[in-house]
């Protein structure tokens, strides 16, 4: 994207705009300085709560490796044509827009060195507007207060774990049909962030799709929010990519038939 | 080490190795391994970040912190007091060479006001100079300045950490610098050069510097890397609030 400043004339009519771009110019020279420490506390957060090896187990998904449940060794081989993928997306032009965007920037780092897979991580713009379209969840009530989802998942054990991952809790449970239906139970300021994608990584680990009625939960998650997915979640989510693609058909075929989100 | 040794299968491979390796420390006692992290990506990143140094001490014509300092004379700035916690350091020991900290019953007081200013931005200035000197050289016929093509040494990327730590925990008084008076029109009447850099004029002059503006598109590069909300996906996560702040142990 062009970055076009306006006329001169306007600074000097508008004098704070130079001091905004001043600043603006110093925060992006601290940039690899804040963004480590960002990425350092994002990866030893996850690595102390989950498990102490579970942020390597993360990333080594980044491979794309077809057996998602081992975890392997980084094979760069698997990652770049991954990347590459990324300048063909499937249907959306407004991915292939951002793909590009990645591309360009991984290409910077290569280039520059500059941190590719930190830039990844980091970015927040890409993963949740593939995703909010792809997984919805049925929502049975909503108050200011809280939020109750059904969620259709596999064993109680990968529910409660899923469910301590990202900080919410099991209300209760009930079977219908042959699927186990957990309430699960979310508060408002983890509705504005964390919940779609770490209930993607619930669900697919779990192997189960989701229901698809997400037209009030996706208005009561501002659009901004929905970019913003944790970064080292959004490794996860890469890492499910075949997975996110077999479900996504499925939810296409949904949206056709007017039960999710369009 | 030249960047050649480091293809980008190479660097994501070392990327992945780094990242998956940190770890919190499990006590207060032992140190951080942000340290070290911080180490290797301004090492992997040299290059850019010189463009960037670069671009930051051209884009106004000349240095930003010269622009300011002609107008500390008169700055009429409004004193407002600043805390930086972390006791001893070789920050607190920088700090305490240009601004000595007023002691009060809750902790040193960094005063920032008329009387001031002009040594916090010496400050500013010798860091940034310090800066420059480690991720600039100067060509050696003509007044042009470049980014270096060789790999800084160990002690310099050490060097370059400590000055991105200070700038950065010093920001909001830069920032409270730039409230003086007459600094905003000044900024903007240099804003004026900034059609320069991409003029002939501009690649005639700076040639490396005007392929990079070319390259980015802008004169000053958004960091795409960080929003700047990010602290408050910390909360969100409800992230412990452990301390990372390891450099105040390094520096």
């Amino acid at each position: 994207m062009c970055y076009i400043y306006p006329p001169v004339f306007n600074l000097a009519q508008n004098p704070q705009q130079a001091v905004v771009r001043l600043l603006q110019g110093l925060k992006t020279v601290l940039a690899w300085q804040t963004s480590s420490r960002h990425i350092h506390k994002k990866a030893t957060y996850f690595g102390q709560r989950v498990d102490g090896k579970q942020v390597k187990f993360c990333l080594s998904r980044f491979c794309y490796h077809k057996d998602v449940l081992q975890s392997t060794a980084f094979d760069v081989d698997a990652v770049l044509p991954l990347l590459r993928e990324w300048q063909a997306p499937l249907d959306n032009p407004y991915t292939r827009q951002e793909a590009e965007s990645i591309i360009h920037r991984t290409l910077n780092a290569k280039v520059h060195a500059e941190a590719a897979l930190m830039d990844w991580i980091t970015t927040k713009e890409v993963g949740l507007p593939i995703f909010h379209v792809k997984f919805n969840y049925h929502q049975t009530h909503i108050s200011r207060s809280r939020a109750i989802i059904h969620i259709r998942i596999g064993p109680l054990a990968l529910a409660r774990n899923a469910a301590n991952y990202v900080g919410h809790s099991i209300i209760s449970t009930s079977q219908k049909d042959s699927n186990s239906y957990y309430q699960v139970l979310m508060v408002p300021s983890i509705l504005g962030f964390l919940p779609l994608g770490s209930l993607t990584v619930f669900c697919l680990n779990s192997e189960m799709s989701c229901l698809l009625h997400a037209r009030h939960w996706l208005q009561v998650i501002p659009d901004t929010a929905l970019l913003a997915p944790p970064q080292v979640m959004w490794i996860l989510l890469c890492s499910h990519w075949e997975k996110v693609s077999t479900i996504y058909d499925e939810c296409a075929e949904n949206r056709l038939l007017g039960l999710g989100h369009a | 080490m030249t960047l050649s040794d480091f293809p980008f299968g190479a660097h994501l491979q070392d990327l992945f190795d780094v990242i998956a390796s940190l770890r919190r420390p499990e006590s207060s006692d032992q140190s951080s391994d942000l340290y070290p992290f911080q180490l290797f990506i301004h090492h992997r990143a040299y290059r850019k970040l010189g463009w960037r140094v670069l671009l930051f001490s051209t884009h106004w014509g000349k240095s930003p912190f010269d622009i300011i300092s002609d107008r500390l004379p008169d700055p009429n700035l409004k004193s407002e007091s600043f805390r930086f916690p972390g006791g001893s350091s070789p920050f607190h020991d920088t700090l305490a060479r240009y601004v000595p900290p007023e002691s009060t019953q809750s902790g040193d007081v960094y005063l920032v006001n008329s009387n001031n200013a002009s040594r916090w931005l010496a400050l500013f200035k010798s860091a940034w100079a310090q800066l420059q000197s480690h991720l600039l050289v100067k060509e050696s016929y003509g007044k042009n300045t470049r980014v270096r093509t060789d790999s800084p040494s160990a002690e310099s990327v050490r060097s370059i950490v400590a000055i991105m730590v200070t700038l950065e925990r010093l920001i909001d008084v830069f920032k409270h610098l730039l409230s003086a008076n007459g600094v905003a029109q000044a900024l903007a009447k240099a804003g004026k050069l900034e059609s320069l850099y991409t003029s002939d004029c501009c690649a005639h002059a700076f040639p490396e510097l005007a392929q990079y503006h070319n390259r980015v598109q802008s004169p000053i590069e958004p960091n795409t890397a960080i929003r700047e909300n990010d602290e408050d996906d910390d909360d969100e996560l409800e992230l412990p609030n452990w301390s990372t702040d390891c450099e105040s142990r390094h520096l």
